[in-house]
């Protein structure tokens, strides 16, 4: 196990300035999502983060007023969402809480197993619902599938490097590109579905740790959600793994509709 | 709901609270071993010794048909938790010395074989107290495959002695998901905010069940022994929660709430644990003042005549000493996390860097066999 505990986090932090130092020369290694920077506070006005008491689970994505789209394997007991939150250590303005009122898993979902990765889309319902504004907006969902090449951005509070774990006080998002069914199916062979896409980029920008159930959005729109990917984070070869919007947007509207 | 169960529990818990006012001193102590060896004496006590030994175990809502139901409930808990075949050790030494001047009587001897797996011994404590003295320890060395030895210092017995209660208790279990030796380290662990003391950290990645009680910032993490016979339940708070406030909201209707089993979630897990051997040796004869056992402590007072037809009979001592070891070894290697795929959620971790409770709870029972707080390595 080349994991070295959480808790001993602070040494890595050291490691990290000379690791952030070297990455300008040779990109070995991630460097303020991997291959990242810090978000323009509440440029991504849609994200949430789902926690647990004090613990961050993943992230989730508002699509309406008292909904939240995210993984469903991050499905929990009880726990709740916050929303235009850029610093998690510090409450800025916008920033909202709100307790989960009820979680709906995709039909499908595999809930038995965790290797299998279909159908990870759940939708959460709010206890009330949020205050909206510009730092607190839902994001639109996609009506056309992504385009291969299309730019994309994604977003969360997961680590920033792997396999070693850092995890950064603010959000931080990445630019990567959408790849074809087909490269994506070389990547994991027998493992994609038609209801995911895979998104990366050459310089090892991705998604991890931390950054389930978050955006992945292209031209404004959503068109993934975080899910799986390879272990370590960030192979160029290997691109993040993304539950695809476009396969689900009837089943989104009609479960909102239902119970709005 | 079994009330002798939440008599023990109840017991358990008022026991841990008092046994542990000190925040800095770890806490150890066998509840099912304690209350058993308690409840074997109050079959003996009468009047108000008994319904002072009653209230102090918990015992008052299981009274019915003169107590009967409680010695019968006993002896039921500890047949299913003592017996053979199991695969955890699990080494008691339960025993009442008497003076043997008092003159027991049989029928007093014949329940305690009965009801609590128990002798009762007389001793010539007037006559030859140090030699009384080796004979216990001796005794209770045996008993423990001489884990526990020397349990009553010299000079704790004299030739006033009329009633030793000695219980002493070992345990060693191996867990259903072993931890990898190679991946124990030394890392710290936070005493208080200001004293950090190195500790061998064992870790794990596997699925457990596992919940976060907001009540209390607290998690919860329970850890299967082989077969699931017996569980360790941790209850680890958040970093900058004082263990003394859980302890505090503590009470035998949250734990059993706390810990139900379907409101629990299996969930891939980090596990950092400490690797420990915790001994620790009480005379419990303060802290059962304290919870209002007191006449069965005074001579005068005392009412044992269930015990002995003679008058004068008091409880000298009540000795409990107990022992865990809890360390890497189990039966089934954490599987190896060949994976080189998976979801990119927060993988949990549950560090236990900073003081925690724990319970070992017999499966089956849901008996508290080990209750304890490890708050310094």
């Amino acid at each position: 196990m080349g994991r070295p505990p959480p808790c001993a986090i602070q040494p890595w932090i050291l490691l990290l300035l000379f690791m952030g130092a070297w990455a300008g020369l040779t990109r070995a290694q991630g460097s303020k999502i991997l291959e990242g920077r810090e978000c323009i506070p509440h440029s991504q006005p849609w994200q949430a983060a789902l926690f647990q008491g004090e613990r961050l689970i993943c992230g989730g994505v508002l699509v309406g007023d008292r909904w939240v789209l995210t993984a469903a394997h991050c499905k929990k007991q009880k726990y709740s969402v916050r929303l235009g939150d850029h610093s998690l250590q510090s409450r800025d303005q916008p920033e909202q809480e709100i307790q989960v009122a009820q979680s709906i898993q995709h039909p499908c979902y595999n809930n038995s197993n965790p290797e299998d990765h279909s159908h990870d889309i759940m939708l959460i319902r709010l206890q009330n619902s949020a205050n909206l504004g510009d730092k607190v907006k839902p994001v639109q969902l996609a009506n056309l599938c992504p385009k291969v090449g299309q730019k994309c951005i994604i977003s969360g509070w997961g680590t920033v490097t792997s396999p070693q774990e850092n995890f950064p006080n603010t959000l931080n998002c990445a630019e990567v590109k959408i790849y074809s069914q087909n490269k994506c199916e070389r990547a994991y062979p027998g493992k994609i579905t038609e209801g995911m896409v895979c998104a990366g980029s050459s310089n090892g920008a991705d998604t991890c740790q931390g950054d389930s159930g978050g955006p992945l959005v292209c031209d404004g729109m959503l068109q993934g959600i975080t899910s799986w990917g390879s272990d370590p984070c960030g192979k160029p070869e290997k691109p993040g793994v993304y539950t695809k919007i476009c396969r689900y947007t009837t089943w989104i509207k009609k479960t909102m509709d239902n119970r709005d | 709901m079994d009330p002798l169960l939440e008599a023990n529990a109840t017991f358990a818990l008022n026991l841990l609270k008092t046994l542990g006012e000190d925040s800095s001193r770890n806490v150890l102590f066998s509840p099912i071993s304690v209350s058993s060896a308690l409840a074997m004496v109050f079959m003996g006590a009468k009047g108000t010794t008994a319904s002072q030994m009653a209230q102090a175990l918990s015992l008052d809502k299981c009274s019915g048909k003169g107590g009967r139901d409680v010695h019968q409930g006993f002896q039921s808990l500890l047949t299913e938790t003592n017996k053979t075949g199991t695969q955890y050790v699990l080494r008691t030494a339960n025993r009442l010395f008497g003076e043997k001047t008092f003159d027991i009587l049989a029928s007093f001897k014949d329940s305690c074989r009965k009801f609590y797996e128990a002798e009762m011994e007389e001793l010539d404590f007037k006559g030859a107290t140090e030699q009384s003295r080796q004979h216990i320890n001796a005794w209770v060395a045996k008993k423990t495959e001489d884990k526990i030895t020397e349990l009553l210092s010299s000079g704790s017995v004299n030739s006033n002695t009329p009633l030793v209660l000695v219980n002493a208790i070992y345990f060693k279990g191996n867990w259903e998901k072993q931890f990898n030796k190679e991946d124990t380290q030394e890392m710290p662990f936070n005493v208080t905010k200001d004293v950090v003391k190195p500790v061998q950290m064992m870790f794990q990645k596997s699925t457990f069940k596992m919940t976060y009680v907001e009540e209390i910032s607290t998690n919860i993490l329970l850890l299967p022994y082989v077969g699931n016979e017996l569980n360790m339940i941790i209850m680890l708070p958040d970093e900058h929660i004082e263990l003394s406030m859980v302890e505090k909201e503590i009470t035998y209707k949250k734990f059993i709430e706390w810990t139900r089993l379907d409101k629990m979630e299996e969930e891939e897990v980090e596990v950092f644990l400490p690797k420990f051997k915790l001994e620790e040796n009480y005379d419990m004869k303060d802290v059962l003042c304290r919870l209002g056992m007191t006449d069965a402590f005074e001579e005068g007072m005392a009412d044992f005549s269930g015990i002995a037809s003679k008058e004068g009979l008091f409880l000298s001592k009540v000795i409990h000493k107990s022992f865990v070891e809890v360390n890497e070894e189990g039966t089934e290697a954490a599987a190896a996390t060949a994976a080189n795929i998976g979801f990119r959620c927060m993988v949990p971790y549950f560090c236990a860097n900073h003081p925690f409770l724990f319970f070992i709870q017999h499966s089956r029972t849901s008996g508290i066999v080990f209750c304890g707080r490890f708050s310094s390595p």
